[in-house]
C-alpha cells in the first residue's frame, strides 16, 4: 500500500481545501456552514488517525488497572494484537466500567475520575482542540 | 416521503383555503436552513379574506421525519405556543394547524414570519446588533418570567408531563447511546446523589438558548424552537441558557454568550418573584450537559438510521465529549 502522502496528510489537504477555497466561494449561508462542518469533520478524522494508537494503547491500559478481572474475562492481552482486538476490547471494557460506576459510589473515587477526565482530555484535543480545559470557567 | 415544491403549494392553498373560507395564492415557497430539528418552510402568501387579507409571510413547520428523545410534536407544540402568545411571551401566533400536509401522519402548523437573526456567531458578534446586546439578558428574563408563569394548574396546555422524572429521562437517553460513556455515569451518579433543592413544576421552554431568539438592531423580536417544552422545574431553562455550549466561545458571559449571570438573574427574580437558587442552577447546568451530551450521539442515530440526511447530524456526536467534560468540570468545580 502506497504511504506517501499518508492518510493524515491527505485528509488535512482536504480540510484546508473545503475551508479555504470551497466555503468562501458559497453564498448560500446553510451550505456554506455544511462545507465548514465537513472540513472539520476531515480534520477530526486526520487528528485521530494520528493519536488514536498510542491513546487507545494509553486507555486500554489505564482500564485494565482499573479492571483487572474484567481485563482477564475479555481475554485483553490476546486482543492486543490487532487493530480490531484493541477497538473491540475497549468498548468491553468502558462498558464493564459503566456498569462498575453503576452498581458502587465512584464519584469520589479518584482512580476512576482521573481516568475518565484524561480520557476526554486526550478526545478534546483531536475533536476540539481549542476547547478550553481549565476549572475555573464560571 | 414529503411532498415535492408543487404539491406541497397547492396543499398549502388548499389547507388555508378552508381554514380562511376564500381563496388563497402561495407566492413563494422555500426550505429554511438552520433547523437541524424540525422541517421549515418560509411561505409567502396572499389572503383574500379575514383578519390576514392580504400579502402575508409566514413559516410552515413540520414534524421530522424523525426526532431526538423528548421532542414534543407540532400539534403539542402548537398548543403550548398559543399558551404562551396568551401569556404575552414574545413569540409569532402559531396557525392553522394542519395534518399530513408536508408529509402523510405529520403535524404542522404557520407562524408569523419575524424579523431578526438566530444565527449564534452574528447575534454575540455583530456590531450592529450592539445596543441589542446591552438589552437583552433583561429582556429574555422578563420573557422567561412569563413562560415560567404558566403552570400545570392554571394552562389548560395538553402537555403530557412528558418528563415526569427528568433525571430519569435522561439517564435512559445516556443508556441508549450506541457507546458507553463513562463520564456520563459518573455524572448520573452524582446528580442523584445531589438532589436539587427545590421541585416547583412550571412551562419550561426546554431549548431556551442563543440560538433560538431572533434579535434585530432594535432589540429581541421572537422567542423561538417550542419543540422541548414540557413541565418541569423552571431552573432549567436558567441553566440552559448559561450551559457553556451555547456562550459560542465567550465564556466570560456565561449567559448565552453575551451577559453576566447577576443581571440576568435580577430581572428575572424582579418579574417572577422567584428566587434564582445557585445550587439549583449549578446542578441543573450539569444535567442539561449529560443530556446535551446525550442528545449529540442521538443527533448521531438520526442521521445513521438512514432516516435523515443532514451532515450537521452526523457531526455532532464528536462534539458531545465537550459537554462531558462539562459536566465532570462543574461537579470537580462545587456549587457556588
Amino acid at each position: 500500500m502506497q504511504q506517501r502522502p499518508d492518510k493524515t496528510e491527505l485528509l488535512t489537504a482536504v480540510a484546508r481545501f473545503l475551508e479555504r477555497e470551497v466555503k468562501p466561494a458559497i453564498k448560500d449561508p446553510a451550505l456554506a456552514f455544511r462545507v465548514l462542518i465537513a472540513a472539520s469533520l476531515t480534520g477530526i478524522v486526520a487528528g485521530e488517525l494520528q493519536t488514536e494508537d498510542a491513546a487507545t494503547a494509553a486507555e486500554l491500559s489505564r482500564l485494565a488497572r482499573i479492571l483487572p478481572e474484567a481485563a482477564t474475562a475479555i481475554g485483553l492481552e490476546g486482543q492486543l494484537a490487532t487493530r480490531e482486538g484493541r477497538k473491540e476490547a475497549l468498548v468491553s471494557l468502558n462498558r464493564a466500567l459503566c456498569d462498575r460506576i453503576r452498581s458502587a459510589d465512584f464519584v469520589k473515587d479518584p482512580q476512576v475520575w482521573s481516568h475518565v477526565t484524561l480520557t476526554l482530555r486526550g478526545e478534546l484535543f483531536t475533536s476540539s482542540p481549542r476547547f478550553d480545559t481549565s476549572i475555573d470557567i464560571e | 416521503m414529503s411532498k415535492n415544491p408543487d404539491d406541497l403549494k397547492l396543499a398549502i392553498e388548499a389547507h388555508l383555503a378552508l381554514a380562511t373560507g376564500a381563496p388563497v395564492t402561495v407566492r413563494a415557497l422555500e426550505p429554511l436552513g438552520g433547523g437541524a430539528c424540525q422541517d421549515n418552510y418560509r411561505v409567502d402568501v396572499t389572503f383574500t379574506a379575514g383578519d390576514l387579507a392580504g400579502d402575508r409571510a409566514l413559516v410552515l413547520r413540520s414534524d421530522a421525519v424523525r426526532s431526538l428523545p423528548g421532542s414534543i410534536d407540532r400539534k403539542d407544540e402548537f398548543a403550548v405556543i398559543s399558551a404562551a402568545v396568551a401569556a404575552g411571551v414574545t413569540t409569532p401566533t402559531a396557525r392553522f394547524l394542519a395534518r399530513d400536509l408536508v408529509r402523510p401522519g405529520a403535524h404542522a402548523y404557520f407562524l408569523d414570519w419575524a424579523d431578526g437573526t438566530a444565527i449564534g456567531r452574528r447575534v454575540l458578534r455583530d456590531a450592529d446588533l450592539a445596543d441589542a446586546r446591552r438589552g437583552l439578558a433583561g429582556r429574555l428574563a422578563v420573557e422567561l418570567a412569563k413562560i415560567h408563569s404558566i403552570t400545570p394548574a392554571t394552562s389548560a396546555v395538553p402537555l403530557a408531563p412528558a418528563v415526569p422524572d427528568f433525571l430519569a429521562f435522561t439517564r435512559g437517553m445516556v443508556e441508549t447511546m450506541r457507546e458507553p460513556r463513562p463520564a456520563l455515569f459518573l455524572a448520573l451518579q452524582w446528580l442523584e446523589q445531589s438532589p436539587m433543592e427545590r421541585s416547583e413544576v412550571t412551562l419550561v421552554h426546554g431549548d431556551f438558548r442563543t440560538g433560538n431568539f431572533l434579535v434585530t438592531p432594535h432589540g429581541l423580536t421572537a422567542i423561538l424552537d417550542w419543540e422541548f417544552a414540557h413541565w418541569g422545574p423552571p431552573m432549567w431553562d436558567i441553566a440552559w441558557i448559561t450551559m457553556r455550549n451555547w456562550r459560542f466561545g465567550q465564556n466570560k458571559l456565561p449567559v448565552g454568550g453575551f451577559a453576566r449571570r447577576e443581571e440576568f438573574y435580577e430581572v428575572y427574580e424582579q418579574h417572577s418573584g422567584r428566587t434564582v437558587s445557585r445550587k439549583d442552577v449549578h446542578y441543573c447546568e450539569v444535567l442539561a450537559n449529560v443530556r446535551w451530551a446525550a442528545g449529540c450521539s442521538h443527533q448521531g442515530e438520526r442521521y445513521l438510521s438512514g432516516q435523515e440526511s443532514d451532515l450537521e447530524l452526523i457531526a455532532i456526536p464528536r462534539r458531545g465529549v465537550e459537554m462531558e467534560f462539562e459536566a465532570l468540570r462543574l461537579i470537580e468545580k462545587g456549587a457556588p
